[in-house]
């Protein structure tokens, strides 16, 4: 029986738990390459389609490619996130989770962490593959886009990606179900904001900004405070019933 | 401590405390209420009511619960699609722990040669090992073990009957829990035993066996027949042997004498079995089972 105090708990160490955990899954590996090729692949979207009949600007440019790419991208990456969380709950692995480490929060905010840091990563190394990608359609509709345009393009993007990735994970928090977990996120993303558009047409009101992939989009982009509080509700909600649920329910 | 599922009572008014330095069986049939004792014990069950507390405090509120308490709750928990190492290396992350304490309890529990094994292709025997593995990597004072034993076989039950001991002789408090009495028999220096969320029983291996062991009668006689009828209907239990051996429970060699003579049945044989911990385990989970009915 040792006694090295320096082999505790601590979130630093539940964050490195949490990393191997993901990172040695082959599934996560998977999911990693797919963020890759599905960016690439949402990517050839404006590089066939952008012709000279209705070019963007050069300024527009940047955005419409990397649009596309992280609308091919976040799938992949949505369900990396929903699988942090619900894997441990495919066979009662959350049991030995929550037995090592008995502060259950500490450990989603270790998820949390890893999260965060995986969907930036990823994100980082994937637009600019879809921006190589699209470089030739540009070049050939002699689109030049300013080194700005493209870096705030690229940073509005990954900022983008990591929000899709901690909504799915708090989804995947609230819902402990893999497939419940990809369907809502897949439907919030894909789905909700073609609904939100129609509605607000017929109602004559704008309430497809209260949509998270328009308020997620617009707080890079746009007037900060009503996107930044329409994110932090559609967060918020699923991390709040989830952490509930996880804090007062038996493992 | 109290743990009731809606209008389900899982456990009742169960209070025990465990020494170091031995081996505390924890026993009762299916469905007992052991496996949900365990669970709170560790805090991954709320209990409705009462308090476990290890070291003076709760699960919960300890700085390193895996160098504190060991635990092997349900063998099947790991992701099938990690390695036995990455498994152990994932739950020695939380602490700290290093990768070399890792490859000693593999080597401990005798997964060397499978470390780099995914898990999916692991028997129960090998789950079991895995998570003894996992109990022992924080070299804690105390083991909580779920039916360790299950799925192991002859060679593995006794292996881990000689852990359990050589653990429980390092001055470790160890908590094994089983539906089978020939597993702790000799295993266990004091047994409590779980009736529909209670408890039944809680002594000493040898005070159990004399309280509620019964003794066991061995009776042959050359009308085996007659004799029998004639004890049943003295309200002793008898089972017929497949060599026409009458095994009698319930009443004395001197009283089944003088009931064969009166009767004019020649006894070959009258003699007594000691009372085995097998009986007292039965006599008690019976006897709750009818006052629960």
């Amino acid at each position: 029986m040792r006694t090295d105090d320096r082999q505790r708990l601590s979130l630093p160490h539940l964050v490195s738990s949490e990393w191997l955990k993901l990172r040695s899954l082959r599934s996560f590996w998977l999911g990693a390459a797919g963020v890759v090729v599905l960016t690439a692949a949402g990517a050839l979207l404006p590089a066939i389609f952008l012709t000279a009949d209705n070019p963007p600007s050069a300024q527009e440019a940047p955005q419409v490619v990397f649009q596309f790419g992280s609308m091919g991208g976040q799938i992949a990456l949505l369900v990396i996130a929903v699988l942090a969380m619900t894997s441990e709950y495919s066979r009662g692995a959350i049991r030995l989770t929550f037995a090592a480490a008995p502060a259950r929060l500490r450990v989603i905010a270790a998820k949390a962490v890893v999260v965060t840091a995986v969907s930036a990563s990823l994100a980082v190394l994937s637009l600019p593959v879809a921006y190589v990608v699209c470089v030739p359609a540009l070049r050939a509709l002699g689109l030049h886009p300013a080194a700005r345009d493209v870096l705030g393009g690229f940073a509005a993007h990954v900022g983008y990606l990591i929000l899709v990735a901690l909504f799915a994970f708090a989804v995947g928090l609230a819902v402990r179900s893999t497939a419940a977990g990809v369907g809502l996120g897949l439907g919030v993303v894909f789905v909700l904001p073609s609904v939100l558009g129609l509605l607000g047409d017929g109602l004559r009101r704008p309430i497809e900004e209260l949509g998270f992939t328009h308020a997620a989009h617009g707080l890079f982009t746009g007037p900060l405070l009503a996107d930044a509080l329409t994110v932090a509700v559609w967060l918020a909600v699923p991390f709040v019933l989830g952490g509930l649920a996880l804090v007062r329910q038996d493992a | 401590m109290t743990k009731r599922f809606g209008r389900i009572t899982a456990v009742e008014d169960v209070s025990f405390g465990l020494d170091p330095g031995s081996v505390t069986g924890f026993i009762g049939p299916n469905g007992a209420g052991k496996s949900t004792t365990m669970r709170m014990m560790v805090g991954l069950d709320r209990p409705t009511s009462g308090t476990c507390l290890v070291g003076g405090k709760p699960y919960g509120k300890l700085a390193a619960p895996l160098r504190v308490v060991g635990s092997l709750i349900d063998p099947e928990a790991p992701h099938g699609g990690r390695s036995a190492r990455n498994h152990l290396r994932v739950l020695a992350r939380t602490h700290g722990i290093p990768d070399r304490r890792v490859d000693e309890v593999l080597d401990d529990v005798g997964l060397t040669g499978a470390a780099h094994r995914r898990v999916r292709g692991f028997s129960l025997g090998m789950r079991q090992r895995l998570g003894l593995a996992g109990a022992l990597l924080g070299d804690p004072a105390v083991l909580l073990l779920d039916e360790p034993a299950n799925g192991l076989d002859p060679d593995g039950i006794i292996w881990i009957r000689t852990l359990l001991r050589s653990l429980a002789a390092e001055g470790r408090t160890v908590f094994v829990s089983s539906h089978l009495m020939s597993e702790l028999a000799q295993t266990a220096h004091r047994l409590i035993v779980l009736g529909h969320g209670r408890v039944l029983a809680d002594d000493s291996v040898d005070a159990l066996t004399s309280r509620y062991g019964a003794r066991r009668g061995r009776v042959r006689a050359d009308r085996p027949d007659d004799l029998e009828a004639l004890l049943r209907r003295h309200d002793a239990v008898v089972t017929r042997l497949p060599d026409g051996v009458l095994e009698v429970t319930g009443m004395e060699p001197a009283g089944i004498a003088v009931l064969a003579q009166g009767m004019g049945i020649l006894l070959l044989e009258n003699g007594g079995v000691p009372a085995s911990l097998e009986d007292a385990y039965l006599t008690l989970t019976r006897r709750d089972a009818e006052e629960v009915r």
